[in-house]
């Protein structure tokens, strides 16, 4: 069976998307998967774009997470971003934003020649996950989550 | 599992043949981009094999105990 590493892709990063629900400071074991992100991926205040490489990511990423001041902060992942959400992921996420139950993204990040890699779980609660069935599919998306934690490369 | 190569992960730099200490969840990851490879550890079934959805600690197909 070929691997990823037998493969030739043009995207210049490589970025996984996970969810999972949970209790705070303890990461889940089991996640399901969200999707790959394509385009720009709008995180706060910060924008990056996957073809912008490893680096601009996960500079935008902790940005949105850190920002300047301490706190909360706040994640959106717009809709002009291509989320591929499974149905048992978007089940999921609908229940747990309905119920205000805390919640995990992990996100796994490679650059294109595997020479780099950086995993970020943030752990917090949704203050808003919508849909938008007006036909242009499942890249309208728009999920705001209050992120409380952070953990760079958990094991 | 070990590094197949070289591999710079967050700020740690790693050398090939080093052992990774980690989750299933995240060496699966590595492996499917070639940084990881089996080194006879148990967990090298677990992260080259079909995705695991159930928690590890379900004891897969342990005998039931008997009464």
């Amino acid at each position: 069976m070929a691997t990823r590493a037998d493969l030739t892709f043009a995207r210049e990063g490589d970025v996984v998307l996970s969810f999972a629900t949970g209790t705070p400071g303890n990461i889940p074991t089991i996640w399901q998967a969200l999707g790959c992100p394509k385009g720009t991926w709008t995180l706060g205040s910060s924008t990056a774009s996957v073809d912008d490489g490893l680096d601009n990511w996960c500079t935008a990423v902790e940005a949105s997470i850190e920002g300047a001041s301490p706190g909360a902060k706040t994640i959106t992942l717009s809709g002009s971003m291509e989320l591929i959400l499974s149905d048992d992921a978007y089940i999921d996420m609908d229940l747990a934003e309905l119920a205000n139950t805390y919640s995990f993204f992990q996100i796994d990040m490679a650059d294109s020649a595997g020479t780099s890699t950086k995993t970020i779980v943030v752990g917090g609660y949704f203050t808003q996950f919508d849909h938008n069935f007006n036909g242009t599919g499942p890249s309208d998306v728009t999920v705001t989550f209050r992120a409380s934690e952070r953990f760079t490369d958990p094991s | 599992m070990r590094f197949a190569r070289d591999h710079k992960r967050g700020k740690t730099a790693y050398r090939k043949g080093d052992p990774f200490v980690g989750t299933v969840k995240v060496a699966r990851f590595l492996f499917h981009r070639g940084i990881l490879e089996p080194d006879g550890n148990p967990m090298d079934a677990l992260v080259t094999g079909p995705k695991v959805t159930k928690q590890v600690w379900d004891a897969f197909d342990a005998p039931e105990e008997q009464e």
